[in-house]
């Protein structure tokens, strides 16, 4: 079955159209979702919340854009959502990241490196990243959509950087087009 | 750093984590959505269907089809020059109307006014409908009278008006009531007909309106003289509305961005007005509404800040490594920054007491409904500001009414569209969608930033009727 086949058989409310959109798009919704929240347990609930979203939605996708793009935004939001709706506080410690930069131990491939780095980078920082690199939001965007000023998403997303670099040192990750 | 973030875009768009498919389907399944969900969307279409015609059916004439467009014409004030006799009080016939003949298609129908009272000078021809126009008779001067008509063809089937008039006195004039029919065709044989059928086809004949004439300074030699007017009545109207509120900072004369750190903070809630207003009849269609009213506008601040605050716990602070290559952690205290992320939230409240001037226009006129459009200012009579802003040195800080750092502008602004249905003589239901504006400025650290405050508000109320 064809990406468009299945948009419109969806969109029809075809069952088998539904049950071949979760196989083949939940592992890239799984990778978002492990982006933002980290957990592999709790991200698998993301999984479920955001297919129940786009389930409900699927009319309203208008077949402009990507269409994984699009499934991929709906799990970033449900993601954004959870966070926000848990009202977390942070406790970053930016020193015990410099610190990790100085040691040397792990050597991985380019992919999973930056998988595992973006994973590893602290919740607030990890979501400004996730928006502005990832997604593409804008730092305005990403201000309404976090409840926090542009100004905490610019210098957020300044930290997100310095950590990864840290990252890259600790990871001897090389980063290749 | 671009080239860096391309790289990290397309690594992650394209990276997939494995899931177990079967148990998350599992899951999944009883949430698929079928055709049979989507009644609600069908049924609040209909729903929303019902009522527009609903709403179409009560503005248009719900009684009959073969209802006239012209309902009434109505002496609303008769004015004697002279003084008359006692005598005359008990024969007081009304003025009369004839109609003049005319080219069919004349959209105008031309009356010529008679009296048959040498006193009586001026006449107030009013009607009830929307396809007349009123206008008042010199009977001095004027001898001809056009009522200008949608539909020619009603007002020219129209054989009968039955004008009414209901005298009041005071002192010792006794009232006085008499039923009149003009006849506008002089067709005989349709009068006759209609006086005979009157009670049957109450629809095709003119519904009476009220005239009062008042006897004041009756002399005990000369006859009173009559000032005839119509009776005044007084308009209250309680209204209470609800609705979105948007609040811009500005600060032009600063160079640092606290407006914007005040606009990202600070959103915008719900709006709240509960007042009472009047309306004074300029003409038919333009009227001044004034009262009084209270508003409060609320906001929403959701404050996020660091603190930085430097701990010391155990961590590696060396690693030894034996000639084997064997790497061994001596532990020890590491003294590091902790980042604490601290979110606030907060609301702040502007409340103020304003007295409106508005002006208002008639735009449209069926049967019993009205709907306007109005506009004007709103001059601030006391405004009070409790809650919160956040601080150049991105700090919220709290105030109440007495050390609040807002002051209001004096003047306003208001207007919008507003329908009243005039359920019974003494009473309209009024519905109303108003846009408030209002602006404050916020004095911090000897600067002043300017708040403008707007809302969009849907009002509901009562408009009662009342003769003092």
């Amino acid at each position: 079955m064809t990406e468009t086949d299945i948009i419109q058989k969806c969109k029809a409310y075809d069952k088998t159209a539904f049950k071949e959109l979760v196989k083949v798009y939940s592992p890239a919704l799984m990778s978002v979702c492990m982006r933002y929240i980290g957990d592999r347990h709790e991200a698998e609930d993301m999984v479920q919340e955001s297919f129940i979203r786009i389930f409900n939605n699927i009319l309203k996708y208008q077949e402009t854009g990507s269409f994984k793009s699009w499934l991929c935004r709906i799990a970033a939001t449900t993601c954004l959502k959870e966070i926000r709706k848990k009202h977390l506080i942070l406790d970053v410690d930016i020193n015990e990241y410099e610190e990790l930069a100085s040691e040397d131990f792990i050597m991985l491939t380019d992919e999973a490196g930056i998988i595992k780095i973006i994973e590893e980078i602290p919740l607030p920082y990890r979501l400004v990243f996730n928006l502005y690199v990832i997604e593409g939001y804008t730092h305005q965007e990403i201000a309404e959509m976090m409840g926090v000023g542009e100004s905490t998403s610019r210098s957020q997303l300044s930290r997100a950087r310095k950590m990864i670099q840290a990252l890259f040192i600790k990871y001897k990750v090389q980063l290749t087009a | 750093m671009v080239e860096q973030d391309k790289i990290f875009k397309k690594t992650a768009s394209e990276h997939e984590s494995p899931i177990d498919f079967e148990s998350l389907w599992n899951q999944l399944e009883p949430h698929v959505p079928s055709k049979t969900k989507r009644r609600p969307i069908f049924w609040f279409w209909l729903a929303g269907f019902a009522f527009i015609g609903f709403s179409a059916y009560l503005i248009i004439d719900p009684k009959s089809p073969t209802k006239p467009k012209v309902k009434s014409l109505e002496v609303v004030n008769i004015k004697q020059n002279d003084q008359i006799a006692n005598t005359l009080k008990n024969d007081i016939p009304d003025p009369k109307l004839e109609q003049i003949k005319q080219h069919p298609k004349d959209k105008k129908t031309y009356f010529n006014v008679r009296t048959p009272i040498n006193n009586v000078s001026l006449v107030k021809v009013k009607s009830k409908s929307a396809d007349l126009i009123s206008k008042d008779i010199d009977l001095t001067k004027e001898t001809k009278y056009a009522l200008e008509t949608v539909d020619q063809s009603e007002i020219g089937n129209l054989n009968k008006i039955n004008i009414h008039t209901e005298l009041k006195s005071i002192g010792d004039v006794a009232p006085l009531n008499s039923l009149n029919s003009i006849n506008i065709n002089n067709d005989e044989e349709k009068i006759k007909d209609l006086i005979h059928t009157e009670a049957k086809s109450q629809e095709t004949i003119l519904s009476l309106p009220n005239v009062n004439f008042v006897f004041l300074n009756a002399p005990s030699f000369f006859a009173p003289k009559i000032i005839v007017s119509k009776r005044k009545k007084i308009n209250l109207l309680f209204r209470l509305g609800v609705g979105i509120s948007n609040n811009k900072f500005h600060a032009p004369q600063l160079e640092n961005d606290l407006d914007i750190l005040l606009n990202t903070s600070e959103k915008s809630l719900e709006y709240l007005t509960i007042g009472i207003a009047t309306d004074f009849a300029i003409t038919n269609k333009w009227y001044i509404q004034t009262g009084l009213k209270y508003s409060r506008y609320s906001t929403h601040i959701i404050h996020e800040s660091n603190n930085f605050s430097l701990i010391t716990k155990n961590g590696v602070t060396e690693i030894n490594i034996n000639p084997e290559g064997e790497a061994t952690n001596i532990i020890g205290a590491v003294s590091s920054t902790k980042v604490t992320n601290k979110r606030s939230s907060w609301h702040t409240y502007h409340h103020s007491i304003d007295l409106p001037i508005n002006i208002r226009y008639l735009i449209l006129k069926a049967n019993r409904h009205k709907l306007f459009i109005d506009g004007g200012v709103m001059l601030k009579c006391w405004s009070g500001s409790q809650g919160g802003f956040v601080n150049q040195s991105n700090h919220l800080q709290k105030f109440d009414f007495s050390s609040s750092p807002y002051n209001s502008l004096k003047l306003g602004l208001n207007g919008g569209m507003s329908w009243e249905w005039h359920l019974r003589s003494t009473g309209a239901f009024y519905a109303g969608l108003m846009y408030d504006k209002s602006d404050l400025r916020l004095t911090y650290n000897n600067n002043i930033i300017n708040k403008s405050l707007s809302s969009l508000s849907m009002n509901l109320g009562y408009r009662i009727f009342f003769t003092p």
